[in-house]
């Protein structure tokens, strides 16, 4: 509806992460999510702030630098988007990176969740079984015969 | 958060007692966004490998729903190996790894024990063959028959009588476009069945194109500068780019659109060196020619694989300079290399070829320099890419 879209543009809304630390958004900036547009739609008082309870002050500061970024429109061209995106993500660390995730399929925002999870999968590349273990602490619960099994159904994937 | 932060402090790669005092997050995070990280990746080798990582990486790659949802992504690669009395295969697809091989056509109706259907070509998941020769002289009518080796489902459509299949004077094949139905792979347009003919040593070439949505064949000549290099498979069967037909002549490589009004006017893209033993081939849908020449007799070969950077403007990159040695060094490829030496390009992975010699076919990796043996005989190899998912 753009009739309404254009009034609620300057609305300002409260976000409360699940260690109480609360931030003030536009209203454009949180509808990037979802979860949050659904909630808005069910709430009388504006006014009071949304808890988002699994997500902590850490990860939803940087969870709102995103949804910032992408609420501003022909601020940037697509190249300048991919570009920030992919500098953003860069600069997490891995366990911010778990955190974000669950954050973002939690929140439902489809383009956090796209850019981390290709993030993460780029961190696959390149690695081998043990390689990529070691990177992502996995312990292998496969006996040794159980292992083997796989490699020899499939050794041309085993190969160099 | 304590771990968050504690996390951050300490850590560094080589630290393995602290690596070992951090959970592993990846393996506390849902199987829905585990299986939207793995669907990320876009090579089925890796994720072949993915699944020794843990039971549960196992059964997410192994699940259809995840099938499903790579199967547009990539294809696995088969080689189709047939050689004078059997069918060998080589594949990365579950299915034919779940065969016995030899893998032969005899589910089909018309294949008798007493002649041999005849392969002459493959096009995404499609292998092509004819009628047995012999029914040329039987007076019987022929076909061609193009067939999904997984799914056993096949067309078959008449030769045409007036030019027939017998003896040496079909050239060239090629398809493109998808045959609807029957491949379970991508491919845009109406199935398009092109051959190339000769009649005579002095007359014109002959196009014929079986078009599938309208049942018919239609004629046309064309004039080559060059003839067809008609060494070995590779020269006949068409590479497919761009839905476009590709085969190699002496110093170019003869391309032909059979979607435009005048399927004769061709196009030729130069090669960028001058002529000499090569084979035509497609990795990762760029058009690649591989180079060859003897260096001092035959105890070296030197391979250079080019790539066509630009299709339109016909520029071509170098992908890389070897030289082999073929002396009793490297026994794998020991053997006589003089008269013939083609190359299979590995579809998706950049790096894997697979060298076909007169006496033997080895898997090549070009970047580690490493030789494997496939089979230790003469063969032909017809290259396929099956969908995963098996409609």
């Amino acid at each position: 509806m753009a009739s309404t879209s254009t009034s609620t543009l300057s609305r300002k809304l409260i976000l409360k992460s699940s260690d109480g630390e609360k931030f003030e958004v536009d209203e454009n900036v949180a509808m990037q999510s979802q979860t949050i547009k659904h909630m808005i739609e069910d709430l009388d008082d504006i006014n009071s702030p949304i808890p988002v309870s699994i997500v902590t002050g850490t990860i939803l500061s940087k969870v709102i630098e995103y949804c910032k970024k992408h609420a501003t429109e022909d601020s940037d061209s697509d190249e300048q988007l991919k570009q920030w995106d992919k500098e953003y993500a860069n600069n997490m660390d891995l366990n911010t990176l778990y955190y974000l995730l669950l954050a973002a399929n939690y929140m439902e925002i489809k383009g956090l969740l796209e850019l981390i999870t290709q993030c993460v999968a780029d961190m696959i590349k390149g690695k081998s079984p043990e390689e990529i273990r070691a990177h992502f602490n996995i312990k292998n619960d496969f006996t040794p015969q159980e292992e083997a099994n796989i490699r020899n159904e499939n050794p041309w994937a085993f190969e160099n | 958060m304590n771990a968050l932060n504690q996390h951050h402090k300490n850590h560094t790669r080589h630290n393995n007692d602290n690596e070992n005092n951090v959970v592993s997050r990846i393996d506390k995070l849902g199987d829905d966004i585990l299986l939207l990280i793995l669907s990320k990746i876009d090579s089925w080798k890796l994720l072949v490998q993915c699944r020794s990582v843990s039971k549960r990486w196992n059964n997410i790659i192994y699940q259809p729903i995840f099938l499903d949802l790579i199967s547009l992504k990539f294809f696995p690669f088969t080689l189709y190996v047939v050689n004078r009395h059997k069918t060998f295969l080589i594949s990365e697809h579950p299915f034919f790894q779940s065969q016995n091989p030899p893998f032969d056509l005899d589910f089909h109706p018309f294949c008798d024990h007493k002649y041999k259907l005849n392969v002459i070509g493959s096009y995404y998941d499609l292998l092509i063959y004819c009628s047995p020769t012999q029914y040329f002289r039987l007076n019987k009518q022929l076909y061609y028959y193009f067939c999904n080796p997984i799914t056993r489902k096949y067309v078959q459509i008449e030769i045409p009588i007036n030019y027939n299949n017998d003896g040496g004077n079909l050239k060239a094949i090629g398809c493109t476009g998808k045959l609807e139905g029957i491949s379970s792979v991508k491919g845009e347009g109406g199935f398009k069945f092109v051959r190339i003919i000769s009649r005579s040593y002095f007359s014109n070439d002959i196009l014929q194109v079986f078009s599938f949505e309208s049942g018919k064949w239609s004629t046309s000549r064309i004039t080559l500068k060059f003839d067809l290099r008609l060494t070995s498979f590779h020269s006949y069967n068409s590479v497919t780019v761009n839905n476009k037909l590709h085969w190699l002549l002496y110093d170019s490589i003869l391309v032909i659109d059979p979607y435009s009004n005048d399927i004769s006017r061709y196009r030729l893209i130069e090669l960028p060196f001058p002529p000499s033993l090569c084979t035509l081939g497609v990795c990762q849908e760029r058009l690649r020619v591989a180079e060859f020449a003897y260096i001092t007799g035959p105890s070296f070969v030197t391979l250079n694989v080019w790539e066509l950077a630009d299709y339109n403007k016909s520029t071509w990159t170098i992908v890389c300079m070897k030289v082999i040695t073929t002396t009793i060094v490297h026994p794998i490829i020991y053997g006589p290399l003089k008269k013939r030496l083609e190359v299979t390009f590995h579809p998706y992975d950049c790096d894997v070829v697979y060298l076909e010699t007169e006496t033997k076919i080895v898997r090549y990796n070009l970047k580690s320099d490493t030789f494997k043996m496939v089979l230790d005989e003469w063969a032909v190899i017809y290259p396929l890419v099956n969908s995963l998912v098996v409609a």
